[in-house]
C-alpha cells in the first residue's frame, strides 16, 4: 500500500497555515493603517506649527516693523526635538531657525509638503508663505520619528506573536495527536492480530467520525468470520460424511478378502488389496482435510510444553512402521527443549514430516531425527530427495512432487507450512548427502 | 454370543454384520427406536452402536439404556474423533469406541475383549480339565492336539464354557447362536451341535440336565 499522506501532518498544516496567514495579514493591515494615520497626524501638526509660527511672526512684523528673534536656545529639551526643525524668512532673509535646522543652509523646498534629503537624512518639509508680508515659514521633521513610532507599534504586535505562534503550533500538534489516538490504537490492534483472528475491534469510546469505520470493519470481520466458519464447517462436515461410506467400503473389502482366502485365483485377492489401498489413501486424504479444517477453526491455543517429549512420543508410533519397511529410524534428541506452541498443531506438523520421510525412503534406507538443545530439528531421509524447483512448490496445497507412485494427499506439507506460519518456526528443505531430503526446523525456545 | 448392531448406513451395516457373523450371531437394526424394541425381547451380549443415527441419536439411546440400568457392553462407532466427542461417548456410558473407517479385525478384537471383560474374564484363555480355550481367537486345544470347531459349534461351546458349573438353557444357546438372518433353525439342531462337541471333546464334557439344558461340570 502506498502511504500518500499523514493525517496528522495534514491536520497540523490545515490548522497552522491559516493561523499564520491571518497573523501576517493582520500585521500588514495594521502597518498600512498605522502608517497612514501617523502621516496624517504628523502632517497636520506640521501645518499647525507653521500657522502658529506665521501668526507670531506677523504680529512681530506689524508691531516692530521687522521681525527680530533671539537665537534659539541650543540646549535640547527633549530627545525628539533634534528631529523637528523650523526656519523663518522675511524678504528673502533667514531671520530665525531652530538649532536642529542650522545645517539646512541653502536647502530650498517648494510650497506645501515635500521630502528632502539633507546630510543623508530624509526630512518631511512643509513650507508656508505670506505674499503680503513676504514671509516664508519652513517646518521640517525627520522621517525617523515616524519610523520609530511605526516600529514600536508593530513591535507591540510582533513580539507577542513570536512567542504565541510556536506555542499555538505546539498545542495544535499535541491536540491532533490526542485526537488521532483512537485511530492509531485501532490500527495497532488490527496490526497485532494473527491472520485467523477476526474478532470485532473492542473500544470503549470512539469519536463519532471513526465509529462508522469501526462498525463497518467489525461487520466485515463478522461476515468474514461467518463465511470462514461456514467453509470450515463444510469441510468438517464433508470429511465426517465421507467416513461412513469409506468405512462401508473398507469393511466390505475386508469381509470379501476373508471370504476369498481359499480362492486360488491370485488376481481376485490382488484386486481386493488394490481396492483396500485406494480406500486407505482416500481415508488419509479425508483425515488430512479434517486436521487442516480443525487446525484452522478458531483460536490456536498456545502453551509452554516440552518438545523433546512430544517428538519422542511421535517417534514411538513410527518405530513400528519403520520396522515393517526395514528402515533404520535413529534419533538424537536433546532433553527438555521447551517451546510455546499449540501441541496438537506441533504433533500434526511432526507426524506429517515423519510420514513423508518414511514414505519416500526405500527399504533398508534410514531416517535420522535430530533435536539440539538450541531448538534445531532435523529430519533426514535417504529417499530420492527433491529438485530445487520442487522444494519451492511442495508447500502449496495438492502439489505432489513424487513420481514414485506413493500414495499421498498432497496436503501434508501445506499443513506443515500452515503450522509453521502460525508459530515462530522457520523451515527449510536441503539435500541430504548422498541422496535424500533434509527438513530443518528452527524452533524458538521459551 | 448374540450381538446387536445399530447402524443406519445400509452398506456399512451389511458389511459390518457380515464381518461380525464370522464370530457372533448378529442382529442388525437401522435406528435407535428399533434397537430399543430389539433389546426388550432379546438378551444381547453386547451392542455395536453408531453415534450418528437418524431420529434418536446413538448417544441418547445409550443414555436411556444406562438409565434403565442395563449392564450390557456397548461399543460406539463414530465418524467424529475429536477428543471431546470420545469423552462424551465414554461419559454417556460407552465401554469402548472405534472411529470410522475401522479395521474389521480391530472391531472383532475389541468386541471379543469387551465380552471377555463383561463376563469377568480378564485372561483371554480359559483352562478347564485338559482343555485350553483362547476366547479371542477361538483356538481350542485338548492335551497336545488342536481341535477344529465349526463356527456354530464354537458358538455353542463358547456359551457353555463361559458358564462353567451353571446350567444353560437350550433357548439361551439358541439365542446365542442364531440371529434373525439364520434360516436353518430347527428344534433339534442344538442337539446336533452338542453331540458333535461331545464327540470332539469327550462324552462326559457336557452334561445334559433334563428339563433345564446343558452344563459343563467343574
Amino acid at each position: 500500500m502506498k502511504m500518500d499522506y499523514s493525517l496528522r501532518r495534514r491536520l497540523i498544516l490545515w490548522i497552522s497555515l491559516p493561523l499564520l496567514l491571518a497573523s501576517v495579514i493582520t500585521l500588514l493591515i495594521g502597518y498600512f493603517y498605522s502608517w497612514q494615520e501617523i502621516d496624517e497626524i504628523y502632517n497636520a501638526q506640521m501645518v499647525h506649527s507653521a500657522k502658529v509660527l506665521m501668526q507670531l511672526t506677523k504680529e512681530e512684523l506689524i508691531e516692530e516693523g521687522a521681525p527680530h528673534f533671539e537665537m534659539d536656545d541650543e540646549r535640547i529639551q527633549h530627545e525628539y526635538e533634534a528631529k523637528l526643525g523650523f526656519r523663518i524668512w522675511n524678504n528673502g532673509q533667514l531671520v530665525s531657525f531652530s538649532s536642529s535646522a542650522k545645517d539646512f543652509k541653502d536647502m530650498t523646498a517648494p510650497l506645501g509638503f515635500s521630502s528632502q534629503r539633507i546630510n543623508g537624512q530624509k526630512w518631511q518639509v512643509f513650507v508656508l508663505e505670506n505674499a503680503q508680508h513676504k514671509m516664508r515659514i519652513e517646518i521640517s521633521e525627520r522621517y525617523d520619528a515616524r519610523y520609530e513610532l511605526i516600529i514600536q507599534l508593530m513591535g507591540a504586535l510582533i513580539v507577542p506573536g513570536i512567542f504565541f505562534i510556536p506555542a499555538i503550533l505546539f498545542i495544535v500538534g499535541v491536540g491532533v495527536r490526542k485526537t488521532l489516538k483512537p485511530m492509531i490504537k485501532i490500527s495497532a490492534d488490527v496490526d497485532q492480530r494473527n491472520s485467523g483472528d477476526l474478532s470485532p475491534i473492542r473500544s470503549q469510546s470512539l469519536p463519532k467520525e471513526i465509529a462508522p469505520l469501526v462498525v463497518a470493519m467489525n461487520n466485515l470481520f463478522t461476515r468474514l468470520n461467518e463465511s470462514f466458519k461456514r467453509e470450515r464447517e463444510f469441510t468438517d462436515h464433508a470429511a465426517h460424511e465421507l467416513r461412513t461410506p469409506l468405512a462401508a467400503m473398507k469393511t466390505q473389502t475386508q469381509v470379501l478378502m476373508k471370504k476369498s482366502a481359499h480362492i486360488k485365483d491370485k488376481s481376485y485377492i490382488e484386486g481386493l488389496e488394490n481396492l483396500q489401498d485406494s480406500i486407505d489413501r482416500t481415508t488419509h486424504l479425508v483425515e488430512q482435510l479434517l486436521s487442516l479444517a480443525r487446525l484452522q477453526s478458531g483460536d490456536i491455543q498456545k502453551e509452554t510444553f516440552n518438545l523433546s517429549v512430544c517428538l519422542d512420543d511421535c517417534l514411538q508410533e513410527y518405530q513400528i512402521i519403520a520396522k515393517n519397511k526395514d528402515i533404520t529410524l535413529t534419533k538424537s534428541i536433546a532433553s527438555d527443549v521447551w517451546i510455546f506452541a499449540n501441541d496438537m498443531a506441533v504433533t500434526i506438523l511432526i507426524k506429517n514430516i515423519l510420514d513423508n520421510a518414511l514414505k519416500y525412503t526405500n527399504q533398508n534406507g534410514s531416517v535420522e531425527v535430530i533435536l539440539t538443545s538450541k531448538g534445531r530439528m532435523e529430519i533426514n531421509d535417504t529417499g530420492q530427495g527433491l529438485s530445487d524447483r520442487d522444494k519451492k512448490r511442495v508447500f502449496e496445497r495438492f502439489v505432489r512432487a513424487d513420481k514414485t507412485g506413493q500414495t499421498g494427499s498432497g496436503l501434508g506439507l501445506s499443513i506443515v507450512k500452515w503450522v509453521v506460519d502460525q508459530h515462530d518456526i522457520s523451515i527449510s528443505l536441503e539435500d541430504n548427502r548422498p541422496h535424500g531430503l533434509k527438513v530443518i526446523l528452527e524452533w524458538q525456545l521459551v | 454370543m448374540r450381538l446387536l448392531l445399530v447402524e443406519d448406513d445400509k452398506n456399512l451395516g451389511t458389511a459390518t454384520a457380515q464381518g461380525l457373523r464370522d464370530q457372533f450371531a448378529v442382529d442388525w437394526v437401522m435406528s435407535a427406536e428399533e434397537a430399543e424394541e430389539a433389546i426388550a425381547v432379546t438378551d444381547y451380549s453386547m451392542i455395536v452402536l453408531d453415534v450418528g443415527l437418524p431420529g434418536k441419536s446413538g448417544l441418547e439411546f445409550l443414555e436411556n439404556l444406562r438409565q434403565n440400568k442395563k449392564e450390557i457392553a456397548v461399543l460406539l462407532l463414530t465418524a467424529r474423533d475429536a477428543v471431546y466427542h470420545r469423552v462424551e461417548g465414554l461419559n454417556k456410558g460407552a465401554d469402548d469406541y472405534l472411529v470410522k473407517p475401522f479395521d474389521l479385525d480391530e472391531l472383532l478384537a475389541r468386541c471379543t475383549a469387551l465380552l471377555r471383560r463383561s463376563h469377568g474374564y480378564s485372561n483371554p484363555t480359559i483352562t478347564h480339565r485338559d482343555i485350553i480355550y483362547e476366547t479371542s481367537t477361538g483356538h481350542l486345544q485338548k492335551g497336545d492336539a488342536g481341535i477344529i470347531l465349526t463356527a456354530r459349534e464354537r458358538a455353542v461351546f463358547d456359551c457353555l464354557i463361559r458358564n462353567i458349573d451353571r446350567a444353560v438353557s437350550k433357548e439361551r444357546i439358541m439365542q446365542n447362536i442364531y440371529d434373525w438372518s439364520s434360516e436353518d433353525i430347527e428344534s433339534n439342531t442344538i442337539e446336533v451341535y452338542i453331540s458333535s462337541l461331545r464327540r470332539k471333546l469327550g462324552a462326559d464334557f457336557i452334561k445334559t440336565i433334563r428339563g433345564v439344558g446343558y452344563m459343563v461340570v467343574k
